[in-house]
């Protein structure tokens, strides 16, 4: 058997620029599959992490689904906006919210302090005062804006510690002017580094009163968010109960006609991402079996092309004594080593992309499942046999005398 | 002439060979009888389409014959008279090449990217022989040929006459029964012929029996017995003592 091994290695040597040819479709498709599955499951990694930053005690209001796919958005556009004072509504009345937000943040913008600049541009959040307690986010220095900040309007910001960082050096932030555009704010707070975060950071915000952010920036309320947060992870589905009851009345949705809102926990949406990063895979996976098929045909192609050439070696090898059987396993095993060879680089390279992925993209880690590798090899041997079998076959089958007499 | 039974090492009775083109019947052989012993030296002759090439790949066992009896020193290969039909299988006939056959063709058939030694080597791999042993059996046998220098020299690399001597280390390594040489000078120059046919004499007087299958006369008259082929049956099977009484 080892024998085998290795006169298909010395044949498959021998032909280098063939066999590198014949292995590219392999090495493609293996490549393909299995980097395609480490971003994916990147992905899904980098989504769990930053939505556990909310944790299980948040659930979020708005127009919109979490994640849209398909093209009913007039559907969801035409649904009555939202109001900042919802916010205050739900937190008033309801019974399981300890506190609700309602923010909006379409916005980056440079932010400026004399004459230092943030680059880049920093996320602009409009929100109500319960912003910090339902985002259960801490002050480092200052105070949070109040609702009545938000009542009067009052030009107030708290920025995070980013901003911090890139405009205030060795200098108390608070009460300090700032403008974002041709708009001056007062620097009232400074909120601590939030955890999480996956994309980029979360600490590059600054954080006005929504009415003023409306005021200023967008008129329309299309983008408002409600976030909510039940008084504990116990109540999380009563609180989201109440809040569905609440908004109904609010809102005089008539009894039987479905929510003109949308309900969503931060698990709901790892769900939602996961069910849609699933099809991505379900379809890199079809696509890249489909085309392993045909890297198949490409090595059943070559290995018809090497029986042909070898014919006389066949009769050769039979007239010293080879069983038909021996004669299928050497060309079986050619085949099989070259599709093996394949995935083997294939896999090499599908590291070699997750780690370039991984250095590219900030806070997400590409990772290669080992079920995909395994796969991959189990694939391809299969493809080997299955591709390789039909040439080796026609060798096995020669007529030794036929195959003496070939030229 | 008193003969041992025991020494026969080949036995054809009635051996037919028959295709079928369409509706054409060819008759390759025709109802050949023949008897090989040991250490005997034979050339089989005769004008090409005569079937002497066929007769030659029924000894082999590359081939099996329509109908007739052939026996292998005390196999059966196949027996298709009357209503028993006995025929080895190709893993049977398989293993008789392997073991009892030493094949030395005019083209010599070795594997162009194989060095001497892995030529050589090679009937070794089909009879299972581990690696070791292996090796060492066929530097005895590229010894015998006076190849030992050249064992890692690829055919490309050697001379016509090498190449075919590497080929007879080949038929050798496995010690067969008989040395089946099909035209083996059919390539070479004069020069070469002689020795390559002076070797196939040697190997005679080592106790080898030796079957040539040739259409020259300068060649056959090495053997000891001729037999000449004509339409597939035997016209003449003269040997050398006979001729000298």
């Amino acid at each position: 058997m080892i024998d085998y091994f290795r006169s298909a290695y010395h044949s498959l040597i021998s032909h280098k620029l063939r066999s590198a040819l014949t292995i590219l479709g392999i090495f493609i498709g293996v490549w393909a599959i299995v980097s395609m599955q480490s971003i994916v499951e990147g992905f899904d990694n980098s989504i769990e992490k930053t939505m556990a930053a909310y944790g299980t005690e948040t659930f979020f209001v708005q127009k919109f689904p979490a994640i849209m796919m398909g093209h009913n958005w007039r559907k969801y556009a035409k649904r009555k906006d939202f109001e900042y004072e919802d916010a205050y509504f739900l937190e008033e009345t309801g019974q399981y919210l300890r506190s609700v937000s309602a923010y909006m943040a379409n916005r980056v913008q440079t932010i400026k302090y004399r004459d230092r600049k943030t680059s880049p541009e920093v996320t602009v959040v409009g929100s109500t005062a319960g912003f910090f307690t339902t985002n259960a986010t801490t002050i480092a220095t200052g105070r949070a804006f109040t609702r009545q900040d938000a009542d009067h309007r009052n030009n107030v910001a708290v920025i995070g510690m980013d901003v911090y960082s890139e405009l205030f050096i060795f200098e108390e932030p608070v009460g300090k002017e700032i403008s974002i555009g041709s708009e001056k704010f007062t620097v009232v707070g400074v909120l601590d580094p939030m955890p999480g975060g996956s994309f980029e950071s979360q600490d590059n915000l600054i954080i006005i009163p929504i009415t003023v952010y409306q005021k200023f920036y967008d008129r329309s309320s299309d983008s408002m968010q409600l976030m909510l947060r039940a008084n504990s992870s116990y109540v999380i589905s009563e609180a989201m109960d109440e809040a569905i009851s609440l908004l109904r009345i609010r809102r005089k949705v008539p009894p039987g006609e479905e929510n003109d809102f949308e309900l969503f926990t931060g698990d709901s949406i790892i769900d939602t991402m996961q069910n849609m990063t699933g099809y991505i895979q379900l379809a890199t996976l079809g696509i890249a079996g489909i085309s392993l098929i045909v890297a198949g045909i490409g090595i059943m192609n070559i290995m018809l092309v090497s029986v042909m050439e070898r014919t006389r070696e066949i009769g050769t090898r039979k007239a010293v004594g080879a069983k038909s059987a021996a004669i299928l396993w050497q060309f079986l095993i050619e085949a099989v080593i070259l599709s093996e060879f394949g995935a083997i680089i294939g896999v090499a390279a599908a590291f070699a992309t997750a780690w370039l992925f991984t250095t590219l993209v900030p806070d997400m880690e590409a990772v290669i499942p080992l079920w995909s590798i395994i796969a991959a090899f189990l694939y391809c041997s299969f493809i080997g046999i299955v591709f390789g079998f039909f040439p080796a076959k026609k060798a096995a089958k020669l007529d030794p005398i036929e195959a003496l007499r070939y030229e | 002439m008193t003969v041992d039974s025991n020494n026969v090492l080949i036995n054809f009775n009635d051996i037919y060979r028959t295709y079928y083109m369409g509706a054409e019947v060819i008759n390759a052989l025709n109802g050949v009888s023949l008897e090989i012993r040991k250490n005997e030296y034979i050339s089989i002759m005769g004008p090409s389409g005569s079937g002497k090439s066929t007769l030659m790949n029924i000894i082999g066992c590359l081939d099996t014959p329509t109908a007739g009896v052939y026996q292998f020193e005390s196999q059966v290969v196949c027996d298709l008279t009357g209503d028993s039909i006995v025929k080895m299988n190709d893993n049977e006939l398989a293993k008789i090449r392997n073991k009892k056959i030493g094949f030395v063709f005019q083209t010599f058939n070795l594997l162009p990217r194989a060095t001497a030694l892995q030529n050589v080597e090679l009937p070794l791999i089909y009879a299972g022989i581990p690696k070791s042993e292996r090796r060492e059996k066929a530097m005895y046998s590229l010894e015998k040929v006076g190849l030992l220098d050249r064992a890692t020299h690829k055919p490309s690399e050697l001379s016509g006459g090498q190449r075919q001597r590497v080929a007879i280390a080949r038929a050798l390594v496995n010690s067969p029964s008989i040395i089946l040489a099909d035209e083996p000078t059919g390539n070479l120059d004069s020069e070469t012929s002689k020795e390559i046919m002076e070797f196939l004499d040697e190997l005679h007087s080592q106790n080898n029996t030796v079957i040539l299958v040739t259409h020259e006369p300068d060649i056959a008259k090495h053997a000891a017995r001729v037999i000449q082929i004509l339409d597939g049956k035997i016209d003449s099977d003269i040997r050398k003592a006979d001729l000298v009484n």
